[in-house]
């Protein structure tokens, strides 16, 4: 499992630093097996921002956005639990999700992490 | 405003050691002083000009020339308020109205206890998250008057001072 | 793939620079390959400087390796060994994930000597911007990168015969790197299947402004401005009425209502008056004074003029005299027509691409909204309600309760009264800051 924090400028300017600090905190504290944190950088939804990517053990990727340093103790407890349902209400709405959708990347391709 | 001392030129000798026989590099030279001092001390200048056979005129050329170089020390806290089109359009002229009430001090100013300086500067490039300002590295944004002044105040309330 | 192979694909594709001017990629880079020489330059202007533009950061925080990858292409393709990059002071963060990629890219053979083990080698240095939008033309820049003030040559020679250290250079914008690998993967045909006759492709935009949903935006060429705003960008904020968007940064103008239909493509947008540009776009509602917003940009261009040629450093600063008179309320009969004769003058003599196009958004405003100016200037009137000596502001004695919230917020101690009885403002002593309007739970501060 896999959580990666948007960082770029506008991300650090909504807060994604700390909403990472925290996940690392719990993570380091707490050593649950199998999940790794990284860093990523503008993906241009800037309006949505902190946004936390993860990547299930089956590699689907549910995109949690406007996330306070609150809710990432939430999303730590919900990846411990194995139960992602509680983290519904952070999920990007389906208007929102058509900003990206309709779109066609080219130059701002994203290129999802081959590292584990 | 904070008192000039004497400057310590030893400071920048790895510098210049690195850069001067290097063509075009005065301004890498310039950052590097400025990052070292806070600004570029009129000494520095003409050390530079010394060690690197360049005239102080030229020098003084470049360093007026480019907004990110200054001749003055800055405040501790310097608060750089983007000056960017969707700043424009979503209120900076508020937020720096803002910054004047609350510090005393105009675009290129510094507070008396030298805590805090502001510059006007050009678009850093957070525009969706408009208006947006820089404090030490530290990017606020979606700012509005009382969010600022907020964030004025606890910077001051941690350096210890008193309520401005 | 020989370089003229790789040039080929370039051709094929159609892609034209995405720094705003537009011209044609294969054609920059061939004439740097033909160029004699052995020491030839790639750079990538990573200046960025219009403001509201935030797409190359992006590119360079986010996917540094693209820009790499689309750096090397060009460099191999024109026969550079060296390339460097210009980033803007102002971006620090891209300019530390740029040093890690370098430094990775190095690492693993993919910068330096023999890269791959091929002939090619090539290595990749940055250069940090010091704060000055003029560099962000390309012999500007280049005089930056010799440790100059920043000022245009003129040209010709073009940086392909006579750039940096007037050797043979390749100057591109992140943006039109960053397609390099893309094409090169998928070939120059797959690129020009987007977009439209003359404007093959993709463009990034960074939306902004008074919009719903703001970010960066990259869509085919043809795709109409109303898709962008409307249906990507969600519409205006609060539902409020669109007035205009602002295209290209201080070289650029703005597009009113009636030409949201106008197809993102480099010349329909030219006709509207605007420019493609580098793709900020910065939307505007109702409540946006287009004469403010001319003078905004007059004020960037004044302060950013670099000095050299007279059309420029004189014109922009009598244009801004003339539009701070206006918003001030202190507009003459025949301002508007000054401000048309300065701007044809410095279009006409100005040295740098920066120069000729500083006009634009003051002619597209007086095209579009000449009645706000007529207002500003006949009537001392904002119709926005934004220029501060144009408005006052007071408190409908209907609303209010008294409760003092507004007063007590007021740096200005312009309001009085007493409490549970409506309370007043003092015109002559209001800074028009706007705190007693976020302060009053009962919407009784009115601007008028």
């Amino acid at each position: 499992m896999k959580l990666v924090v948007g960082e770029g400028s506008c991300g650090l300017a909504a807060g994604a630093g700390a909403v990472y600090e925290r996940l690392d905190t719990l993570l380091k504290e707490n050593n649950p097996s199998g999940v790794v944190l990284d860093i990523t950088g503008c993906n241009g939804m800037c309006f949505l921002e902190p946004i936390v990517d993860l990547y299930d053990d089956e590699g689907t990727l549910h995109r949690y956005v406007k996330v306070t340093e609150k809710d990432a103790d939430d999303i730590y407890a919900a990846v411990s639990a194995g139960d992602l349902s509680s983290l519904d209400r952070l999920g990007i709405t389906p208007d929102d999700a058509h900003f990206l959708e309709a779109q066609t990347r080219v130059a701002t391709a994203t290129r999802p992490s081959r590292r584990s | 405003m904070a008192e000039k001392t004497t400057v310590d030129l030893g400071l920048i000798a790895p510098v210049l050691e690195e850069y001067k026989d290097t063509p075009g590099s005065l301004i890498a030279i310039l950052q590097q002083t400025q990052a070292t001092y806070g600004y570029l001390p009129e000494e520095a200048i003409y050390h530079i000009a010394e060690v690197t056979g360049t005239a102080p005129a030229t020098i003084y050329g470049v360093a007026t020339f480019y907004a990110q170089f200054r001749l003055e020390p800055v405040g501790k806290h310097l608060i750089m308020l983007c000056q960017g089109t969707a700043c424009h359009v979503n209120g900076a002229e508020l937020i720096s109205a803002a910054i004047t009430d609350e510090l005393g001090i105009e675009d290129g100013e510094t507070t008396e206890d030298g805590l805090f300086s502001m510059e006007h500067v050009a678009c850093l490039g957070c525009c969706s998250l408009s208006p947006v300002m820089m404090i030490n590295g530290k990017t606020y944004s979606t700012l509005t008057p009382d969010k600022c002044r907020k964030v004025l105040r606890e910077i001051a309330k941690e350096e210890g001072g008193a309520d401005a | 793939m020989t370089q003229d192979d790789v040039i080929e694909q370039i051709d094929i594709s159609g892609l034209r620079g995405r720094g705003g001017a537009g011209f044609s990629t294969a054609f920059k880079w061939r004439a740097a390959k033909n160029s004699e020489g052995d020491e030839k330059y790639l750079i990538c202007n990573a200046d960025e400087g219009d403001p509201g533009a935030f797409m190359d950061r992006a590119v360079i925080e986010g996917d540094p390796h693209n820009l790499i990858e689309g750096m090397l292409i060009g460099a191999y393709a024109i026969g550079a060994s060296t390339a460097i990059v210009y980033v803007r002071a102002e971006y620090p963060l891209a300019i530390v994930r740029l040093e890690k990629a370098i430094k990775d890219a190095t690492e693993r053979g993919f910068l330096g000597d023999n890269i791959m083990g091929s002939d090619f080698s090539c290595v990749l240095r940055i250069k940090a911007g010091a704060g000055a939008f003029v560099c962000g033309e390309e012999t500007a820049l280049i005089e930056s990168l010799e440790g100059k003030r920043g000022m245009p040559r003129l040209k010709p020679p073009f940086p392909a015969q006579s750039g940096y250290w007037f050797k043979p250079s390749n100057i591109n914008n992140v943006e039109t790197y960053a397609n390099v690998p893309w094409i090169i993967n998928n070939g120059g045909a797959a690129f020009a299947a987007m977009g439209t006759e003359q404007s093959k492709g993709t463009k990034v935009f960074a939306l902004s402004g008074k919009i719903k949903r703001g970010g960066l935006v990259e869509i085919p060429m043809g795709t109409t401005l109303r898709d962008v705003i409307f249906d990507i960008g969600g519409g205006i904020r609060n539902d409020k009425e669109f007035k205009a968007v602002q295209l290209g940064g201080p070289s650029g103008g703005c597009v009113p209502k009636e030409k949201l239909d106008t197809v993102i493509d480099y010349a329909e947008l030219g006709k509207t008056g605007a420019i493609m540009g580098s793709g900020g776009m910065v939307v505007m509602d109702e409540s946006t004074c287009m004469v403010s917003m001319a003078k905004f940009f007059l004020d960037f261009t004044a302060k950013e003029s670099c000095g050299k040629c007279v059309h420029c450093r004189l014109g922009t600063k009598r244009m801004l005299e003339v539009l701070d008179r206006i918003v001030k309320g202190k507009g003459e009969e025949g301002d508007i027509e000054k401000l048309e004769e300065l701007c044809y003058a410095i279009k006409d003599g100005a040295l740098c691409g920066l120069g000729q196009t500083a006009p634009n958004p003051v002619l597209t405003t007086i095209r579009y909204f000449r009645d706000e100016f007529e207002a500003h200037i006949k009537e001392q009137r904002c119709p926005a309600g934004e220029c501060r000596d144009l408005i006052t502001y007071s408190i409908n004695k209907d609303k209010c309760v008294g409760c003092s919230a507004c007063a007590r917020q007021c740096p200005a101690d312009a309001i009085t009264g007493e409490l549970k009885s409506p309370f007043t403002i003092d015109p002559d002593l209001c800074v028009k800051c706007g705190n007693c309007i976020t302060a009053c739970r009962f919407g009784a501060v009115e601007v008028h």
